[in-house]
């Protein structure tokens, strides 16, 4: 992939991370955010534009139009893809306050994720504020272990 | 005397007479102050109706399903003659430049768009001019017309049905800005000429008629104004009676009195009764537009408008595909009372004349093509929305129909098919499924080899044992449990006997008759070997199996019986797309929907249905049954599709077939589509069909025609890469002798090695050795 892609998704993935840490009281302490790795989305994609469209969607709390724009990305999207497109999904979730759909979104954008350990790692933090959300605290629990462990990972 | 007499009773008399006379004038002017009151109470009484019913009047719009609207980006997997069967369905129509929206045209190696536009929960689309360039199978350019970028486009929804359950009138709703200027003026040129003059009645249109009525011995003309006919179609009966003229003309009086003209016009031309079909009323401009025509009454020419006109006069009379000749002579002679008013030139008269009806086809459109998906998505409606609101409200429902998509598994259906058993009285039929697993989206369905028959829908209703696709349910719970299986684990493929009740045994065979001794799970799945399943099964416990095919999606009642482990169990087609579903998606649930967005009449998304997905099996394990189902498609039952799908795509599947090769089913899925395969007999007779042979091939014509993604090989977390020895017990090196490289979960791998493979630890497998290096 094109290093210009990561543009496009830096300045989001590194808000997201800033909002887990400040709205997630509740949720116990994380190492600080350091810089997410590229996102696999190009910026010649379909898929790229549809994301930019979603993010100006949301922007002005049009969550429909944002789920809309991103589940177009998911249909037109190319292989490796997919793992940007579920996170986004799993954001808007959280902001529509569903965090079981976010849960399940951040798990499946895990499932699609390279074998990048601070992408996986920011994932699941994802998942973490998902779970703490719907007051699993165990399960809040064992995903920020599962973060914190690829963050330390070489 | 008789003078007194006479004098006496002419003196009474006088009186009496007087007396008549006043009381008759007085009864007269008594009768004729109730006859006013009786009528200003009726005039009143009528008024409060007619201003009451216009007020409150609601359309009854059915709700109109569409498909999915086709994207264009580059790279795009389009072939030029798919898109041309595309803008034919969509009734695109070929002008040089492609100036207005609906028509398209040639330009060198490109094709210019001009799209029609939409709303749509994300805003839609606005019609735009598009240059669209095709080389090799795949969308090489697309720009705006202009030359502007544009990463993506979408081509408008097609409709593909309505539902209007309780009545039976359908209509688009147009407004009177968006109706065609000509078609007012033809309209009122033809029917009511001095409609903007008169108050709702027009006294020398009546006499016309009832000059022409006395002529012929009988009622033969209305004299009626358009308001009057809106008066007789909203409210008053049809026949041809004082009576109901009586009430007509002070309702026609009225509505004028209290309604603009424009008002008046504009419910007139979405009212209008233009034609049936079948069961289905066929009301307004709007909908005729699309029922004879097929395009949006905006993009009609003078020669189509003239025929709507022309037929409301006698929509049966002049039905252009019942009765062409009639029906182009009365179209003709409003053309000509058109040029004559001034709404056309001659030339424009000219050339209009020499035009055909053009009236598409019935049936020959998208509208109604689909029975077996507009039942799945009717069956979803019904559990969100009452009867009445799909009836009435004009809801816009975005379905997940893919159009290409599914007149490929139509055409693969029929064509393979009609290769097995050819002719009309032929007893094979079949049923396809097909979805985009990661959003749960159902692209296709397909009910029947005759995929217009409305009849039984075999992709929701033919429940039918499903063979070996239960399979990898079975392999999938012995996955799940690392320490005690993986894909190398020897299971027995030998004759085994399960002693049923009443002292029935269950005694499984292969399909070849043959026992292959202990062979690899793996193979066990990949050559789909009933006896090792049936032993593997057993010995997991049926509990296990059933648990898992619960997480699968299966709802049916699943019997404990041994053989569902090789497929007794009952499904339709679309159960098993469900059942798959978690397979293809690495071990989620993302609940298969037709529909996306459901939009209010003006637009505004009403509801949304949202791409979810839920963990519903064990990642690691579902990976390595995955990968097993790979092996099917490339070593196993499935290697029959060799050569079809391109060889860089990766896709996985499984056979099946049921006793007395009944049922032949095929299912699986590559990165990004799966679909499933049913192919038998509606009597449920051996039907000399296997999975391999008959429903195999439909799948891969079906995959083959649209853009396919490779399926995922890279192991996630906890799963490894390792060479085993033959014995399943032994790890082994790679070019050991009898050495086969398997994904395995970390837990699975054995401490053992052969002597050819090095001593391993825990740490084993590609990233163990990666840390050994480094350390």
């Amino acid at each position: 992939m094109v290093q210009a892609h990561v543009q496009l998704m830096w300045p989001r993935a590194a808000l997201a991370g800033l909002l887990l840490l400040l709205g997630a009281c509740s949720v116990q302490p994380v190492a600080p955010p350091e810089p997410l790795p590229p996102v696999e989305v190009a910026e010649d994609s379909p898929a790229a534009s549809l994301l930019a469209l979603a993010d100006s969607a949301r922007a002005r709390n049009d969550f429909s139009a944002a789920g809309r724009y991103l589940e177009r990305a998911l249909s037109v999207s190319r292989s490796g893809e997919a793992t940007v497109l579920y996170r986004e999904l799993a954001e808007l979730r959280l902001a529509e306050n569903e965090p079981r759909a976010a849960e399940g979104l951040a798990l499946r954008a895990l499932r699609e994720a390279p074998d990048h350990p601070l992408w996986q790692a920011d994932l699941w933090d994802l998942v973490a504020e998902a779970r703490d959300r719907q007051g699993n605290e165990a399960g809040r629990d064992a995903a920020q272990d599962n973060a914190e462990r690829l963050r330390k990972e070489p | 005397m008789p003078n007194r007499r006479l004098n006496s009773s002419i003196l009474r008399a006088m009186p009496k007479k007087a007396s008549a006379r006043f009381f008759s004038r007085s009864l007269l002017l008594k009768a004729f102050a109730v006859c006013l009151v009786l009528m200003l109470v009726g005039l009143a009484w009528l008024d409060a109706f007619v201003r009451n019913r216009f007020d409150s009047h609601q359309w009854q719009l059915p709700a109109r399903v569409f498909a999915r609207p086709v994207e264009l980006y580059n790279g795009q997997v389009l072939d030029s003659s798919q898109m041309e069967r595309l803008l034919n369905l969509m009734r695109y129509r070929q002008e040089a430049g492609a100036p207005t929206p609906g028509s398209w045209s040639r330009d060198g190696q490109s094709l210019l768009l001009h799209t029609r536009g939409f709303r749509d929960s994300d805003g839609g689309e606005p019609p735009r001019r598009l240059r669209l360039r095709i080389t090799d199978g795949r969308v090489a350019g697309l720009a705006q017309a202009d030359g502007g970028a544009l990463p993506v486009a979408r081509l408008e929804p097609m409709q593909i049905g309505s539902i209007h359950p309780g009545h039976s009138q359908d209509r688009i709703l147009v407004r009177l800005n968006e109706t065609p200027p000509a078609l007012v003026a033809m309209l009122l040129a033809v029917e009511d000429r001095a409609f903007y003059e008169h108050h709702g009645i027009s006294l020398r249109g009546l006499s016309r008629a009832a000059l022409a009525n006395l002529r012929a011995g009988g009622v033969r003309q209305g004299g009626s104004t358009l308001t009057q006919q809106l008066v007789k179609n909203f409210w008053l009966s049809r026949d041809r009676t004082l009576s109901r003229k009586l009430l007509e003309l002070p309702m026609a009086l009225l509505l004028e009195l209290h309604y603009e003209k424009n008002q008046i016009l504009e419910t007139y031309l979405n009212e209008v009764y233009l034609g049936q079909d079948g069961a289905r009323a066929i009301h307004g401009m709007g909908l005729a537009a699309q029922f004879y025509f097929g395009r949006p009454l905006q993009e009609l020419e003078p020669h189509h408008l003239a025929l709507l006109v022309g037929m409301l006069r006698g929509p049966g009379l002049y039905d252009p595909r019942r009765r062409p000749e009639c029906a182009r002579e009365r179209r003709d002679l409003v053309l000509r009372v058109a040029q004559s008013e001034g709404v056309i030139s001659e030339a424009v008269l000219e050339r209009a004349l020499a035009r055909d009806l053009e009236v598409v086809p019935r049936g020959g459109g998208a509208l109604y093509a689909f029975p077996a998906f507009i039942d799945l998505v009717r069956r979803q409606l019904a559990r969100d929305y009452p009867p009445a609101v799909l009836a009435s409200d004009g809801l816009h429902i975005h379905s997940t129909l893919d159009v290409l998509a599914q007149l490929a598994a139509e055409d693969a259906l029929a064509r393979t098919l009609e290769q097995r058993d050819p002719g009309a009285a032929h007893q094979l039929t079949g049923a396809v499924v097909m979805t985009a697993p990661d959003q749960g989206d159902v692209l296709a369905v397909v009910g029947d080899r005759r995929a217009r028959s409305t009849g039984f829908n075999r992709a929701l209703d033919a429940v039918r044992p499903i063979g070996s696709l239960a399979k990898p349910a079975v392999v999938l719970t012995a996955l799940e449990q690392p320490r005690r299986y993986h894909l190398a684990s020897l299971v027995k493929d030998e004759p085994i006997e399960v002693p049923l009740t009443r002292g029935q045994v269950w005694a499984p065979r292969n399909f070849d008759n043959e026992s292959m001794g202990e062979i690899p799970m793996l193979d066990a799945l990949s050559l789909s070997r009933n006896q090792a399943t049936a032993s593997l099964g057993m010995e997991l416990g049926l509990d296990k199996v059933i648990m898992t095919l619960r997480r699968l999606g299966v709802q049916r009642n699943i019997p404990a019986y041994p053989s569902i482990l090789l497929g007794s169990l009952e499904l339709s087609p679309f159960e098993v797309a469900v059942m798959y579903q978690p397979l293809a998606t690495g071990g989620f649930r993302t609940p298969l929907r037709s529909i996306t967005d459901v939009l209010d009449l003006s637009g505004e998304p009403v509801a949304r249905y949202p791409v979810s997905a839920e963990a519903v099996l064990d990642q690691e394990a579902t990976f390595l049954t995955q990968w097993a189902m790979i092996q099917v498609m490339r070593e196993g039952t499935g290697r029959g599709l060799l050569g079809v799908l391109p060889p860089d795509i990766t896709v996985a599947g499984k056979t099946g077939t049921s006793d007395g090769y009944r049922d032949a089913w095929f299912a699986g899925f590559s990165g990004n589509h799966m679909a499933v395969v049913w192919v038998g007999r509606d009597d449920n007779q051996p039907a000399g069909v296997a999975g391999s042979s008959a429903a195999l091939p439909v799948w891969g014509q079906v995959m083959a025609s649209v853009p396919q993604r490779s399926l995922r090989e890279t192991a996630p977390p906890g799963v490894e890469w390792v060479w085993m020895d033959a014995d399943g017990v032994r790890t082994s090196g790679e070019g050991c002798r009898d050495a086969r490289l398997y994904p395995m979960m970390t837990a699975s791998i054995p401490q053992q090695s052969t002597s050819c493979g090095e001593r391993r630890d825990n740490d084993g497998g590609v990233r163990g050795w990666f840390r050994r290096m480094f350390n």
